[in-house]
């Protein structure tokens, strides 16, 4: 509103300035057209005055001329018929050829004794002028000129008088007087039609005039003294002569009775003392000659600058107007932001509260109110420490309101407010400062967590976390010892299966001792006997030497059983020959059983204890009945080889093979045996095996001193 | 008449023995021991001409007595008679220096002829003994070759055949199938990449698998 009404304002300046400038410019053009119309109006008086002046004084040398005319003299001197015609001749000869009015003669007496215009109505002959004054100064000896109307003829006219001497030159004898006729100056000189020139007597009486109205008026008002003493004068008649109404207002200016004004100028005309030429120029017309011109030269340029001025002021409002609309709704979005911002401010139920740069609450949100039990009255003005507890008072008015002032900002101030009620409550105060222009922090705004919970909470947490700690300590004891306990167990019952396997192993070794050694060696002899039998027989009873040898190979065959039954149990040649003659031989059995090529390989092997190459033996033996028994393998490659650690068995088939991952509780008992024996001889086993593509099983075991 | 120390632990089987040996009449038992200290002093106080030893015997055992008779007395020849079957013993009891081996179930037939054999300077083996023998000196070669893919069964079939055995008499000897013969066959072919069986004998003699 104000910006309109500023612009509006500026447009009005601007408007007025052009004006001013217009008229200014204006003003200073007219004065100069009329300083110029002065100037032209002073030349045309001048020259009009010179003219008229020229004019008026025309006849002075002829009258000279016809006063000394021999014919007039005598006339005058000697009146008679004669005389009067010869100088009616002469008077007659001069008024036709200068073109005068009249011409006449006057005696000393001042009657007109010859007269050109003799014969017409209005003769002057015996007319006596002796009052005219031209008369009065020529028969004094002096020639005069005069301007007056004729009573007789009732004509104006200039009036040249001079006196005529005698012969001798010393006695005036009359005077001589040439009339002439104005109406030609008038017409001549006095032509202009807008304005008013006037030949005006000492008197004001006007005596020339282009305003045939205004003759023989009075120019300007005459006391009655004057009027009479001009009425005697008989100069203009016998008047009365009306008052044109002229007014004179200011020094040069003249208004007319219609209220015109018009600019005064006057001459004088020379040998006419008092006499005045007047030129009255109409002002209106003179404006007008000047207006009219300035209208037509400057006006469309003054127009365009007033459009295009308008045109400025036009775009430059619809600019402002813009400018203004969009300040408005700027205005208007941020009163609305303002809501919002104090909306946010008091209805988010977070505790938030503002200080200025004493420690005085100058704003706090709702929620602070409401935690807080004060009225909002209670609490504005006041110092923000006089809701603190001593200790947070202290705290702040030391430590935080110093650093605050100066940095600005503070993150989880931990407070304790006091509420109205009297209870307190923790707090976690996080501010920033509100800067001036210069940087000053002038007030702060401050959000404060109630962290009383929280903090309780976390006591109890903290307490609760001891207390687990405690009991999960216990727990560890406890676990390390049930831990120790079960390792114990474990290591028992490994040692128990070790015992197992061992206690199996020696009665394995004895009862195939016993066998192969004791009944093995009983039937060897018993076989010896029975062929010696049979030997002994063969000669003398044919039978019995059948019998014995019947028996011989039942023999035979039991030992091959008791071998086998021994051999099955534990080979002897393992504990003969050690593990790989008894690999070798292990071989070549199943190969001789089963049909399958089985190819046995050995490196150059260390001695191991009998325990070690028990394990690996059964491992071996295992694993080769594995590969005939449900691989359906052609090929059985067993290898006993070392390297770095110790040795490595490996028993590899091209058999079809199965996935380690699914091994059954049952088909997997043989491959469990395996492991527990491979763990017990300190080592490890590895199978390998996929379907369709055979199956290794490698077992590695540590040597004591190897390499 | 050849003397003779007999050495084994089992009292029965000595007399047993000795009874099969005393039936030649050109054998005398002139010492016997039922351990290998025993054998070993017997034979190196007595002096037979052939000592007798078991391989199981408590104590030293068979062939660590040969072993050492090999040092001291190595002009008395050793007969190894043991209870064990397994080819790994022949060889063993051959490298320790023994000169003959036989199983004592094979005694009563076959002692008396061992101890003559072995008095006479030579070596008694069957022909089981010395093809472990062969065996064990091919696979111990160094310049194995494809040799080395073959099993024991299958190089036992190779030399068989390479010495121009049928397969009849190689299922006897084995105790095995013809048609399990023949397997073994097509196998040691295919991975020996031979033919047949000349090709065979060709590859067994270049590389020295029948010289024994």
């Amino acid at each position: 509103m104000r910006l309109r009404l500023i612009i509006l304002i500026l447009a009005v300046f601007a408007f007025l300035s052009a004006s001013t400038g217009g008229w200014l410019y204006y003003y200073s053009y007219r004065k100069a057209v009329f300083q110029n119309a002065e100037t032209q109006s002073e030349a045309r008086l001048k020259l009009l005055t010179d003219q008229l002046s020229t004019y008026l004084s025309e006849h002075i040398k002829p009258i000279k001329a016809l006063a000394q005319i021999r014919e007039l003299k005598q006339a005058l001197l000697n009146q008679n018929l004669e005389t009067i015609f010869q100088a009616n001749q002469i008077l007659d000869l001069f008024t036709r050829s200068l073109e005068l009015d009249v011409s006449y003669l006057m005696d000393k007496d001042g009657v007109t004794i010859c007269s050109s215009n003799r014969n017409q109505h209005d003769s002057f002959v015996g007319h006596d002028f002796s009052f005219r004054p031209y008369f009065q100064t020529a028969v004094q000896g002096q020639p005069a000129t005069y301007l007056a109307l004729g009573t007789t003829s009732m004509k104006r006219g200039v009036y040249y008088s001079h006196p005529v001497y005698d012969r001798e030159g010393e006695k005036i004898l009359g005077v001589a007087v040439i009339k002439s006729s104005i109406e030609f100056i008038e017409t001549t000189l006095f032509s202009a039609p807008e304005h008013i020139l006037l030949f005006v007597d000492p008197y004001g009486v006007i005596f020339i005039s282009n305003q045939p109205a205004l003759r023989f008026k009075l120019l300007w008002e005459l006391d009655e003294a004057k009027q009479e003493q001009l009425a005697n004068s008989r100069q203009f008649g016998n008047g009365p002569w009306g008052w044109s109404g002229f007014q004179r207002t200011t020094n040069n200016t003249v208004k007319s009775p219609e209220g015109k004004t018009f600019l005064f100028t006057s001459l004088p005309v020379a040998n006419y003392p008092d006499w005045q030429v007047v030129f009255l120029r109409n002002k209106k017309a003179i404006e007008k000659q000047v207006s009219q011109p300035f209208i037509r030269g400057i006006g469309p340029a003054v127009l365009s600058i007033s459009i295009l001025a308008g045109i400025l002021v036009f775009f430059l409002y619809q600019q402002a107007a813009k400018e203004i609309t969009q300040r408005k709704e700027a205005e208007k979005k941020l009163r609305m932001s303002e809501e919002r911002y104090r909306d946010i401010y008091h209805k988010t139920p977070i505790m938030l509260h503002s200080i200025d740069t004493r420690g005085r609450i100058i704003r706090v949100s709702d929620h602070w109110v409401d935690v807080m039990g004060f009225a909002r009255s209670e609490v504005i003005g006041r110092h923000l420490t006089d809701f603190f507890t001593l200790e947070s008072k202290t705290y702040a008015l030391s430590t935080i309101f110093p650093e605050f002032f100066k940095t600005g900002f503070f993150k989880d101030v931990p407070y304790t407010y006091i509420k109205k009620d009297g209870n307190k409550i923790d707090i976690l105060l996080s501010c920033y400062g509100v800067r001036d222009e210069t940087g000053q922090v002038v007030r702060s705004l401050a959000v404060s967590v109630d962290v009383t919970e929280k903090n309780r909470t976390q006591k109890d947490l903290e307490i609760a976390k001891e207390k687990l700690s405690r009991y999960s300590q216990d727990l560890e004891k406890q676990v390390s010892r049930r831990t120790a306990q079960l390792e114990k167990a474990q290591s028992n019952l490994q040692n128990l299966s070790k015992n197992i396997i061992a206690s199996q192993e020696r009665e394995k070794e004895q009862v195939a001792r016993e066998l192969h050694d004791h009944l093995g060696q009983v039937l060897t002899a018993l076989r010896i006997d029975a062929v010696w039998l049979k030997n002994h027989l063969a000669e003398n009873m044919a039978v019995a030497a059948d019998r014995a040898e019947k028996m011989s190979f039942l023999i035979d065959k039991t030992i091959q059983d008791v071998r086998d039954m021994s051999y099955r149990l534990r080979p002897r040649v393992l504990d003969d020959l050690g593990l790989a003659d008894a690999l070798e031989s292990l071989v070549s059995d199943f190969e001789k059983r089963s049909n399958v090529s089985c190819i046995f390989r050995q490196d150059q092997i260390p001695e191991i204890d009998k325990t070690l190459a028990t394990g690996l033996y059964r491992i071996g033996q295992e694993a080769v009945t594995n590969a005939i028994r449900h691989a359906a393998a052609t090929t059985i490659v067993v290898k006993l080889l070392t390297d770095d650690h110790g040795m490595v068995l490996t028993v590899e088939d091209n058999g079809r093979g199965f996935d380690p991952a699914k091994i059954t509780r049952q088909t997997g008992f043989g491959l469990k045996g395996m492991m527990e024996r491979a763990n017990l001889a300190g080592g490890w086993l590895d199978i390998t095996s996929a379907p369709g593509c055979g199956t290794c099983i490698t077992c590695k075991v540590r040597v004591k001193g190897f390499p | 008449m050849i003397t003779v120390l007999l050495a084994d632990d089992h009292g029965i089987v000595r007399d047993g023995l000795r009874r099969v040996l005393e039936d030649s009449s050109d054998i005398k038992v002139i010492a016997e021991a039922s351990d290998g200290e025993t054998a070993f002093d017997m034979a190196m106080g007595k002096k037979p001409d052939v000592a007798v030893i078991d391989i199981s015997m408590p104590g030293m055992d068979g062939l660590e007595v040969v072993t050492r008779m090999g040092t001291y007395c190595p002009d008395i020849p050793v007969l190894i008679l043991t209870m064990h079957e397994e080819e790994q013993y022949v060889v063993r009891a051959i490298e320790a220096g023994a000169m003959g081996y036989i199983t004592k179930q094979s005694a009563p037939e076959q002692l008396v002829a061992a101890v003559k054999k072995i008095h006479s300077g030579g070596r008694y083996l069957t022909e089981k003994a010395s093809e472990a023998l062969a065996l064990r000196f091919i696979r111990g070669n160094k310049n194995k070759g494809l040799t080395e893919s073959l099993s024991i069964r299958e190089l036992q079939v190779l030399r068989k055949l390479a010495t121009g055995s049928t397969n009849r008499e190689i299922a006897i000897t084995y105790n095995i199938s013809v048609k399990t013969v023949d397997t073994y066959r097509s196998r040691i072919l295919k991975k020996l990449n031979l033919r047949n069986n000349s090709d065979l004998s060709r590859y067994a003699i270049q590389n020295r698998l029948v010289e024994f």
